[in-house]
C-alpha cells in the first residue's frame, strides 16, 4: 500500500513538473502575447494542481493537507484572474489579438 | 445552519486552521485579526453582499469542480501538444458567446472556469456575452455547443431550489 501510494506519488509529482516545463516551453514557442497566456495557464492549473495533489498524498491527513487544498483553491479563483487582467491590459496597450478568421 | 457561513465563524475557524498553535497569546491574538478583518470589510460594505458566497458552499459545487479539472486536464494535453509538436500549429480566433440566464456569480464563475481550462481565454465580459480568445478554432466547439454553461446554470438552480 504505501509502495503504491509513493509510486503515484512521484507520477504525480513528475506530470506537474512536465507541466510547469511545457508551460514554460510555450510561452517561449507561441507567437503573441495572447497565446502566451494560454500557455502560461498551462502552469498554474495544470502544473502547480499535480504538484501539489503529489504533496497532498506526502501530508497525508492533517493540518498540513488542509493548508494545501486552500493553496489550490487560491490558486484556481486567482489564476484566471490575473490572466484576464493581463489580456485586459495587453488590449488596454492596444495590442490587438492576431487572428486567422479567414482561415476558419 | 446559516449561522456557519457568517463571515466571522468562517474566519475564526480558518484562522484556527491554519495556525495550529493554540497557546493562550496567539489565540488572542488570531480572535484579535479576525474581529479586525471583520471591521474593515464592514466598513467597506462588502459584507452585505458578497460576504455569505452561498453559491460557492452549496455542495452541487462539488461535481462541478470534478468535472472541471477533468475538463482541465484534458485541454491541458490538447495545448501540450501544440507546444511540443514541430513548427507552428497556432490559429488565434475571437469569439463571443453567450452567457444569457446566469447571475453575475455564475458569470463569474463561467469566465473562470473558461480562461481556467488551457486553450480558451476570456478577454471581456460585456452583459449577456463573453468575448473569447482560442488557440484554434476547434476548441471553441464545446463552448459553443454550451455543455460548460448549462452546468454553471444548474449549480444556480440547484441553489434556488433549496432556498
Amino acid at each position: 500500500m504505501d509502495g503504491i501510494l509513493s509510486i503515484i506519488r512521484d507520477l504525480l509529482l513528475i506530470a506537474g513538473a512536465l507541466a510547469v516545463l511545457i508551460g514554460a516551453l510555450g510561452v517561449i514557442r507561441f507567437p503573441e502575447v495572447f497565446s502566451r497566456i494560454h500557455a502560461a495557464g498551462i502552469t498554474d492549473t495544470a502544473g502547480a494542481g499535480l504538484i501539489i495533489l503529489a504533496l497532498l498524498i506526502e501530508s497525508g491527513f492533517s493540518l498540513i493537507s488542509l493548508k494545501l487544498l486552500v493553496i489550490v483553491l487560491f490558486l484556481f479563483f486567482t489564476s484566471p484572474t490575473s490572466s484576464h487582467a493581463l489580456a485586459k491590459a495587453a488590449i488596454h496597450g492596444r495590442v490587438l489579438p492576431l487572428t486567422h478568421q479567414d482561415k476558419g | 445552519m446559516g449561522f456557519i457561513f457568517s463571515p466571522i465563524v468562517f474566519l475564526i475557524l480558518f484562522w484556527l486552521a491554519l495556525s495550529g498553535h493554540y497557546t493562550t497569546l496567539l489565540l488572542i491574538l488570531g480572535a484579535a485579526s479576525c474581529f479586525w478583518v471583520l471591521m474593515i470589510s464592514r466598513r467597506m460594505g462588502i459584507n452585505a453582499h458578497e460576504g455569505k458566497p452561498i453559491h460557492l458552499v452549496s455542495w452541487r459545487i462539488v461535481p462541478y469542480w470534478i468535472w472541471l479539472i477533468k475538463e482541465i486536464l484534458l485541454s491541458t494535453w490538447a495545448v501540450s501538444r501544440m507546444i511540443l509538436s514541430p513548427g507552428s500549429s497556432v490559429r488565434p480566433q475571437l469569439a463571443k458567446i453567450p452567457a444569457n440566464n446566469m447571475s453575475d456569480l455564475s458569470k463569474v464563475t463561467y469566465a473562470n472556469s473558461i480562461t481556467l481550462t488551457p486553450g480558451t481565454l476570456t478577454i471581456e465580459a460585456d452583459g449577456d456575452e463573453l468575448e473569447i480568445h482560442t488557440l484554434r478554432a476547434d476548441m471553441l466547439e464545446p463552448l459553443k455547443r454550451g455543455e460548460m454553461a448549462d452546468r454553471v446554470r444548474k449549480i444556480e438552480r440547484g441553489h434556488n431550489r433549496e432556498q
